[in-house]
């Protein structure tokens, strides 16, 4: 076996068309990781870094797949597996020293990335242990597992596939295509021919099987400190399949019939061992294009569906206390015990995300019948139980809870709310913001093997308290300063000082709109740094204040902090870009640089293309796209130019009343004031008709 | 020698040029990129910014097809997404960012299902 072995690696050594490439990778290896080091010295993101030095993965295994492919099936160019089949266990003693001669081979690359990460982790000085362990387990997964699954397809094709090149290097080609985004065009064809999203599903299930570089080339994503590298059990299992089912495949060939069939036995069994684990893989990070993505699952389910607008909906009772057993294994399974206030309603409606299962609903009599629809329980009288036990399982893609990290906030519903709540503001392009009208007692016990860091007092998963939102977070998380949770791996860490700040400048502004009622007491509580991810795909999440917490995605100063706290205030209305210019002003903000600075408004022009614009909305009010398809080509393009310049005149006529409003008028505060008004209000009317009026009394007012 | 004079003259003045533009562009405070019905993916040029940036999107009535936008940031080694909107064909998308550090922006456009019949525009801006 030794001599095979060293045989082996002589072989590799004297073929120049192996060893040449392989010791030139090494060579670019080095140089790569110099251009990698020099990237982090740049821009100091580390897993800006991480990504680079994960990108060519695919490369690297496509590489060790010809290398361990050619090396094999010089046995089979040069006739010898006649010869080694006379002696006992020849040919499968050979395949064992061939493998260990690939394994040595790839050994030297593998350390080289796990020395150079293990370099860059002391470089950064973190000295923040579970990345440490993170790195190691990347190292492991993309530099190690990936490299032998290399050698493993390479040479079962050379078992298998013998000396059929083409259909070899046509499969690999396939293969590493699939460990690419190359896919995102061609998965979306069969959407174009059958209209149906369940082909596209398929094939991303079969290329997920596929994965192996769960990072993808071409993944332009960033990887967010909490969750890191995607390293779920799952992928996990995938590597270990994709090392023995080839080594099932080597091995049939080595044997005779009885051993033959018991290992083709066997490498089905792998097959639906494998199948059936990936199947109940749960809650996996998601970062493509795909119509189940984190990016946009929800977006494209609800913009397909019916919109009900249930923002003055009224539950009629509300929920005093919610008794919680959470279990978070490849995703969460949850057992909730609400108590209601009011157990006399004939029906109860609560909201739970669409992406939880719902097994069963029982009060201490017995089961109730329910009814799901989408994110909506309905359930009938409780025949005077004021307790209600929800069993239900499951995931959302953006959402995360499992094995590596979880990411659930207070104002999402992933355990019953009371009532119906939108989940998905399309208008707003984000995630409605649900926290309950009332604080609720909580218990809550969480089995997971993270450490859950939670809004409420308690240790070991287990907490207790009153909130209006229960948020819990793990994974590369950790409380950085006293009451701040974060993660330590981000450089924009956030300080109490920042918050008090923040405080500070509201509590200022508030008395300066006069509207001390509106003040918010916040520096005290509890600060959860959410993943930046999650205002990716959504408009609302920047900072949320919740009863006794607040969750943001960042809080690098006391400034920006206050704006989108005061954001997170506003109702935005029929123009987001409006109210942003508004905040723009009332904090000071504006660019002075700007050309519009250079002159002052003129009024009537703005008065013109505000009668403009309303002109061109009240003409086209009622326009839809059925309507749009059956215009003529004259009516199209006249719609198209009335549409152009709607957009054009909306862009000019949000700056400059803005700028006059808030910034030239004498009355400025006043406006200030009115607008804060407004956008805190109920009201329905239109921003422009407010701006329309208080511009025409500031006029008659200079006129008089 | 006139004339390898004059060369290389015109190559400097070009290069001057080049050079300006392109600085221009990328200190911009504001860029938009349109998408005609024909086109794939269309990024706009960049903008350079330390305290994030602001994006705008339409995807306008006379397209076939939702479209994406992205606002995108890099520093220097490839393009990351921060942030995607899908918009419903007649209607707009706005958001920001506020990731800080020099980095440059652009907002990228793309047809959902890779067809090519949108007829759109995106613009990045300074916050």
């Amino acid at each position: 076996m030794k001599k095979l072995y060293q045989a082996s690696l002589l072989v590799f050594l004297r073929s120049k068309n192996l060893s040449m490439p392989y010791f030139v990778l090494l060579a670019l290896t080095l140089a790569y990781f110099g251009f990698c080091f020099n990237n982090y010295l740049q821009y100091r993101e580390i897993f800006s870094t991480l990504i680079w030095l994960v990108r060519p993965c695919i490369f690297f295994i496509v590489f060790f797949i010809y290398l361990s492919y050619e090396l094999t099936i010089k046995m089979y160019d040069h006739n010898m597996v006649e010869y080694l089949t006379t002696y006992k266990h020849g040919l499968w003693k050979t395949y064992a020293a061939i493998i260990v001669c690939l394994l040595t081979i790839i050994a030297l690359p593998s350390i080289m990335f796990f020395v150079f990460i293990l370099f860059i982790y002391c470089y950064i000085d973190v000295q923040y242990l579970p990345f440490l362990i993170h790195l190691m387990k990347l190292s492991v997964l993309y530099f190690g597992l990936s490299f032998v699954t290399g050698i493993m397809l390479g040479t079962a094709m050379a078992a298998k596939l013998k000396t059929k090149r083409l259909v070899v290097y046509s499969l690999t080609v396939i293969f590493m295509l699939l460990n690419t985004t190359f896919t995102d065009v061609p998965f979306r064809v069969p959407y174009l021919l059958f209209n149906s999203y369940r082909t596209e599903r398929m094939l991303y299930y079969f290329k997920d099987f596929l994965t192996v570089v769960p990072h993808e080339l071409g993944n332009n994503f960033s990887v967010v400190p909490i969750y890191g590298f995607p390293m779920e059990p799952v992928r996990w299992i995938l590597a270990g399949f994709w090392i023995l089912f080839p080594l099932t495949l080597i091995l049939t060939e080595c044997f005779n019939r009885k051993t033959k069939k018991a290992l083709m036995a066997t490498s089905c069994l792998i097959v639906l061992l494998g199948a059936g684990l990936f199947s109940v893989r749960g809650s996996v990070l998601l970062m493509d294009m795909r119509v189940d993505s984190y990016p946009f699952a929800d977006p494209f389910y609800y913009q397909d569906r019916p919109r009900e607008d249930y923002s003055g909906y009224e539950a009629g009772f509300m929920i005093e206390e919610y008794k919680m057993d959470l279990t978070i294994s490849n995703e969460l399974h949850a057992e909730v015990e609400v108590t209601i206030d009011n157990p006399d309603l004939d029906r109860y409606e609560f909201t739970l995300y669409h992406g939880y299962i719902l097994k069963s609903v029982r009060t201490e009599d017995g089961e109730l019948p329910f009814t799901r629809q989408g994110d909506y329980i309905s359930i009938g009288s409780l025949n005077g139980a004021d307790r209600l036990t929800f069993k239900y399982y499951g995931k959302s893609p953006k959402y995360y809870a499992n094995r590596q990290a979880i990411a659930l906030p207070g104002y999402f519903a992933y355990y019953p709310k009371p009532g119906r709540m939108n989940i998905w503001d399309p208008e707003r392009y984000g995630y409605v913001i649900n926290t309950s009208p009332n604080e609720s007692i909580y218990t809550v016990h969480i089995r997971s093997n993270l450490e859950v860091f939670c809004n409420l007092a308690g240790s070991d998963n287990s907490f207790h308290g009153k909130s209006n939102g229960l948020s819990l977070l793990a994974g590369m998380y950790d409380e950085v300063a006293e009451n701040i949770y974060a993660e330590p791996v981000r450089e924009d860490l956030p300080q109490r000082a920042y918050i008090r700040e923040a405080e500070e400048i509201l509590i200022d502004l508030f008395h300066r709109l006069e509207r001390p009622e509106a003040i918010l007491h916040f520096a005290d509580k509890k600060f959860f740094q959410v993943p930046r991810s999650f205002t990716l795909n959504s408009n609302t999440e920047h900072v949320v204040v919740m009863s006794d917490h607040i969750t943001a995605d960042s809080c690098n100063n006391g400034p920006e902090l206050a704006k989108s706290i005061m954001e997170s205030i506003l109702k935005p209305k029929s123009s987001i870009r409006f109210m942003w210019e508004y905040l723009d002003y009332l904090f000071n903000r504006q660019d002075e640089t700007d050309p519009l600075f250079q002159n002052s408004v003129d009024l009537n022009i703005l008065l013109q293309e505000i009668d403009e614009l309303q002109f061109l909305a009240a003409k086209y009010s009622d326009m839809d796209r059925e309507k749009y398809l059956n215009m003529n080509e004259q009516e199209r393009k006249a719609y198209n130019a009335a549409q152009n310049r709607m957009l054009d005149t909306n862009v000019k006529v949000d700056d400059k009343a803005a700028k006059y409003l808030f910034y030239e008028s004498p009355r400025k505060e006043e406006n200030l004031r009115i607008f804060f008004d407004f956008f805190t209000s109920e009201s329905d009317e239109d921003y422009l008709e407010l701006v329309e009026k208080i511009v025409r009394e500031e006029l008659e007012h200079d006129h008089s | 020698m006139d004339k390898r004079l004059s060369r290389k003259m015109l190559i400097s003045l070009m290069m001057i040029m080049l050079i300006s533009v392109l600085a221009t562009s990328a200190y911009a405070a504001s860029q938009t990129v349109y998408i005609n019905k024909g086109d794939g993916p269309v990024q706009s040029a960049s903008i350079s910014a330390t305290n994030g940036a602001n994006y705008n999107g339409w995807n306008y009535s006379d397209s076939e097809h939702k479209l994406y936008i992205t606002l995108q940031w890099s520093t220097g080694s490839g393009w990351v997404d921060e942030r995607v909107s899908l918009m419903d064909i007649g209607s707009s998308a706005s958001g920001y960012s506020t990731l800080s550090g020099t980095r440059l922006w652009r907002v990228q456009l793309n047809p959902q299902y890779a067809y090519s019949d949108c007829h759109g525009k995106g613009t990045v801006s300074n916050r």
